[in-house]
């Protein structure tokens, strides 16, 4: 059993990068290490859950000791006890695995790291990305299930197309929505402190689900006819020429 | 940090000696009834998606398009919100952005016209997708899906569409589902609501559709406790079995709702105490099971609950059955109860045998005792098996999920008042018809 004290734990400070050194009196048996494990990765935003690999249990515990990722536990009579070694070897292997190392080098790696190297491991993970993982799977998994919107879940219907295509342009467009993901990172790092783009001065239009227009207020309010078509012919003829030097201004 | 208490009250507070020992255990997880003073209102980080198939046309899009200003109106610069609409295609209106100045985005609801089929999914997703960059510890990331309608394009099937909230849900992004009409498949919009870590609401009209946006934002503005699991540990040779139909994780825990401040989660247990045990474990007093909850307050760290332990006395048989009952737990019981004789009634009606629904529900209401909520809930319900209306399946389905599922509001075991109900925030509010506004009900009991 954990030793948990009468008032409510406080959780760890995580975002300091420093969240399970609160647990360092952790000491427990293998559900109480897979509680807290959880707990943690959750945290962190690495829960098995977000990658697929499913919630720790006490069975994975068991099977990354025999494997030797995890130190073997210390033995009371008949009860196997984890200490917070455990726990920091068991975080960081979740996170490696999740990072889509392979089970042998994480092995390797775990059973041979400095504490404090493992330590750094446990460091919040970029939860939006994690969002973004699974809407990219779940797209995937129902690409072949008659999805909507043409040319968003099904192959599209032409000539020479097939699925692998597919799957390369449906790949490429989740790649481009994790980059997109990362955009308020970079706009935190130079100084927005809302992490998004200011866009009360402009009306963001969505033509489709990948083209926007983005206009100011005050314009489109004045807006004449004749206007509205020069700037499509503006709009035609800017394309024409981004495509001609390769998509670069 | 959040604290939050767990206590275990048992329906009578003993074993009987030398027997085996059936009891129900209440498992109560309370919030704080007030925030801490330094506390704001969690970020909210919402995909509103409107089915706005040829069906919605009129008055439903009219409400739907209302309920989006609603939402958006209450929006500060703290928060992002995307609007999604979906027919046979997928259109995103105004992908995520901070919901400030409104009038652009009002205008963007405004512009909505009905079109063709149902392509849920995709509508659902491409909400999702507009939250999902937004993901942030502290956040509130939720997906809120409106349809009147049956999934008629793209993935279709209720496991997938539940399983795909679900991973969705554990990467941060929830769904709650606003079924409309009669048209809508409750089974798949609850399905993916609690898969979806979120709520499921329905409104028998449009006009009704109000209430369930309005609840949920006042939850959405109170929640101070996500991801809640409730872990049972019973001492050996005790069963334990959680008697509402919460969903569990692959280790066992209950997974509880999210719980918000001055409200209570809960739980029925059913304990079985074998006699074999207190041979095992000589003394007065048997330690029955211990249980805590994990939990993340509103800044995203995982915290805890102290630990509650159930230590009950044996006595004699006669001592036992005289002992006084609880009557909270006892009212939980019997609430658990009514849901299971719903969901038989439900059964009984999709077979078009409304004379076993008749007797299923009058035995209900004859069960419900001094729970008056209860009892003229179900005396609803049997207006419409009278007039074989076909509202009654879809009003059976979330009256007993709502028993089931809802948060509490400690205190709410005294005499049941309408008026007093229409007080409460909407997330303890206790309805007698789930798809009407309670405004709407008849005050006179």
């Amino acid at each position: 059993m954990i030793d948990r004290p009468d008032k409510p734990a406080a959780g760890p400070d995580l975002a300091s990068g420093s969240g399970l050194a609160h647990f360092a009196n952790f000491e427990g048996g293998v559900d109480d290490l897979a509680l807290v494990a959880d707990s943690v990765l959750s945290a962190i935003g690495a829960s098995g859950d977000e990658d697929g690999q499913g919630s720790v249990n006490p069975r994975l515990i068991r099977d990354y000791t025999q494997r030797g990722i995890l130190s073997r536990p210390e033995r009371q009579g008949k009860e196997a006890v984890y200490s917070y070694k455990h726990l920091v070897e068991l975080v960081a292997a979740r996170v490696l695995l999740g990072d889509g190392w392979p089970l042998a080098k994480v092995s390797v790696y775990v059973s041979s790291a400095r504490l404090e190297d493992l330590l750094s491991l446990a460091t919040p993970r970029n939860p939006a990305k994690s969002a973004m993982r699974a809407i990219r799977d779940i797209r995937e998994r129902s690409a072949g299930h008659g999805a909507a919107r043409p040319g968003a879940g099904k192959p599209p219907d032409f000539p020479g197309a097939s699925m692998q295509m597919w799957r390369d342009i449906t790949g490429r467009q989740a790649r481009l929505a994790e980059l997109r993901a990362e955009l308020p990172v970079h706009l935190g790092r130079i100084g927005d402190a809302l992490k998004s783009p200011l866009t009360d001065e402009y009306i963001s239009v969505s033509l489709t689900y990948d083209l926007h227009l983005l206009i100011g207020n005050r314009r489109l309010g004045a807006m004449t006819l004749e206007e509205a078509e020069a700037i499509g012919k503006a709009v035609t003829a800017s394309l024409i020429h981004l495509r001609h030097k390769g998509g670069k201004p | 940090m959040t604290h939050i208490d767990l206590t275990l009250t048992p329906r009578r507070a003993a074993v009987i000696e030398g027997a085996d020992t059936e009891l129900d255990v209440l498992v109560s997880v309370s919030a704080p009834d007030t925030p801490a003073l330094s506390r704001s209102r969690m970020p909210l980080n919402l995909a509103i998606v409107i089915d706005r198939s040829g069906s919605m046309a009129g008055t439903p899009l009219a409400e739907a398009k209302r309920c989006a200003g609603y939402i958006l109106e209450h929006l500060s610069m703290r928060d992002r919100v995307a609007l999604v609409t979906f027919d046979s295609a997928v259109t995103v209106l105004a992908p995520s952005t901070i919901p400030e100045p409104k009038e652009p985005l009002l205008r963007a609801v405004r512009s909505i016209v009905s079109g063709g089929q149902t392509a849920l999914h995709e509508g659902w997703l491409q909400g999702a997708e507009q939250a999902a960059p937004h993901v942030v510890q502290g956040s509130i990331a939720r997906v809120l899906l409106l349809t009147d309608g049956q999934a008629n394009i793209g993935e279709s099937r209720p496991a997938m569409l539940a399983a795909d909230c679900a991973r969705l849900a554990a990467a941060g992004v929830s769904t709650s589902t606003y079924g409309l009409g009669q048209g809508f498949r409750e089974e798949l919009l609850g399905a993916m609501a609690d898969a979806g870590g979120g709520q499921a609401y329905y409104g028998e009209t449009a006009e009704d559709l109000m209430d369930p946006f309005r609840e949920e934002f006042d939850l959405l503005s109170a929640v101070c406790g996500r991801r809640m699991r409730l872990r049972i540990e019973p001492s050996p040779g005790v069963s334990v079995t959680v008697r509402n139909t919460y969903r569990t994780d692959p280790d066992g825990n209950a997974i509880l709702p999210d719980l918000a401040y001055g409200a209570a989660a809960w739980a029925l247990l059913r304990v079985k105490v074998p006699a074999a045990l207190q041979e095992a474990e000589p003394g007065r007093i048997l330690h029955v099971l211990s249980a805590f909850v994990t939990y993340q307050d509103g800044e995203g760290r995982p915290q805890s609950s102290r630990t509650a332990h159930l230590r009950l006395p044996r006595m004699p048989q006669a001592a036992f059955a005289a002992l006084p009952e609880d009557e909270l737990t006892a009212s939980r019981a019997l609430e658990l109860r009514s849901a299971d004789l719903l969901t038989e009634a439900r059964a009984a009606a999709d077979r078009d045998d409304w004379d076993l629904v008749e007797k299923i529900l009058a035995r209900a209401r004859a069960q419900a005792g001094d729970n008056e909520w209860v009892a003229r809930s179900i005396e609803e319900l049997q207006k419409y098996a009278l007039l074989r209306d076909p509202r009654f399946s879809k009003e059976a389905y979330f009256l007993a999920r709502k028993k089931n599922l809802r948060l509490a509001e400690p205190g709410e075991d005294g005499p049941y008042s309408l008026l007093e109900e229409t007080l409460k925030p909407g997330y303890v509010r206790r309805k007698l018809r789930q798809g009407k506004d309670l405004r709407g009900e008849p005050f006179g009991s």
